[in-house]
């Protein structure tokens, strides 16, 4: 596996989910306030409509920008707020990805040298020490603090696509179905680009199928969509046929599916 | 950001009782507490240290939510504006 050279600080993603979460109340409370003014504006004007005629024109067009403010800033706090829960679903995939991965690293001795992490410790885009930015060098298994995980780029996200993509036109998906930036964003929201994502949370989780991979498929769905000798759900390529193929069947086309839909408009992902 | 609660709390309070000149006043008070949530936030992205896909698609979204709270900043000028206009015209 190679393209590990992206990386995050968990601590950054906290102080700006922190950050966005300030701003979201800060608009919240700039939101109450237009709606104060609002009705505040329309007080003057009822008290002012008979002694100061010529002013109403005035007040009610202040009213009504006042209004086109207070639904924009309700909209924008609605945003930020969903915003701040996708920075917190962001962490949490790290989180897991990090503890697995130091998990997986008990017990194991890896020397100074450059690795593969995938290949070493079954976690793709996990670093394992260092801060080179292609693979990473091996920290002496000391089991003290972790590096910064590594995801995949979008370069190499892109690539798994592509690869995929050939896949599916050899297995009789018309070219035309095939929407590498729809899926993208499908992974980019589903799974971070980590393709050993997991959700243990949600209610597929909870129904004991938990989704997985790169397009966060639950294994029932992974292993009806799935093509022969493509049968790893955490394998990224297998992953993308399976969702590729499970998307196209349930909403016709890639640029149907409701998050590639949702974010087309300028609006937040939806889960498919 | 705890001054901009500070000073945001100060303008809430005085919006919903306030003579017309000083509602136009706090509106424009919260033109500055958007302009400083603005610049609190790029901040934020300026400094933080990630990077990949889902941090590529997170830039997009600041970029996005940046454009909407100046819009919103412009939207509650120009209603400071009417509410002064309308002001001058009572008082």
């Amino acid at each position: 596996m190679t393209g590990i050279n992206y990386t995050v600080e968990l601590g950054s993603v906290d102080a700006l989910q922190q950050q966005w979460q300030q701003g979201a109340t800060t608009v919240a409370k700039v939101d109450q306030a237009l709606a104060q003014a609002d009705a505040r504006i329309a007080e003057v004007l009822a008290d002012t409509t008979i002694t100061r005629p010529l002013a109403a024109p005035a007040l009610l067009a202040a009213i009504e920008l006042l209004k086109q403010a207070k639904s924009a800033a309700d909209q924008l706090a609605g945003a930020l707020s969903r915003d701040v829960a996708k920075l917190g679903q962001c962490a949490t995939n790290y989180r897991e990805a990090e503890e697995r991965v130091a998990g997986t690293m008990k017990g194991v001795a890896i020397k100074a040298q450059p690795v593969n992490v995938k290949a070493s410790v079954g976690v793709s885009g996990v670093g394992s020490g260092g801060s080179g930015s292609e693979g990473a060098s091996g920290g002496g298994g000391s089991g003290g603090h972790l590096p910064p995980a590594h995801y995949a780029n979008q370069a190499q996200v892109n690539a798994w696509i592509n690869q995929a993509f050939q896949i599916l036109e050899a297995n009789g998906v018309p070219a035309s179905e095939l929407n590498a930036a729809g899926v993208l964003t499908i992974i980019e929201h589903e799974s971070s680009g980590n393709p050993d994502a997991i959700n243990l949370t949600d209610s597929n989780a909870q129904a004991g199928h938990p989704s997985q991979g790169l397009m966060q498929t639950i294994p029932s769905t992974f292993n009806e969509y799935k093509l022969p000798g493509y049968n790893s759900i955490t394998d990224p390529v297998a992953n993308i046929i399976a969702g590729t193929r499970y998307a196209l069947s349930r909403y016709g086309s890639i640029s149907n599916v409701p998050g590639v839909k949702a974010v087309a408009a300028g609006e937040s992902y939806i889960g498919y | 950001m705890g001054d901009v609660e500070q000073v945001g709390d100060d303008v809430w309070s005085t919006v919903s009782d306030a003579p017309l000149g000083d509602l136009v006043g706090a509106l424009e008070s919260l033109v500055d507490q958007l302009v400083k949530v603005n610049s609190d936030l790029a901040r934020a992205v300026d400094t933080m240290v990630w990077s990949g896909a889902a941090a590529d698609a997170f830039h997009t979204t600041a970029d996005r939510r940046s454009t909407e709270i100046s819009g919103l900043m412009h939207q509650v000028q120009h209603a400071a504006d009417a509410a002064k206009a309308a002001s001058d015209m009572i008082f």
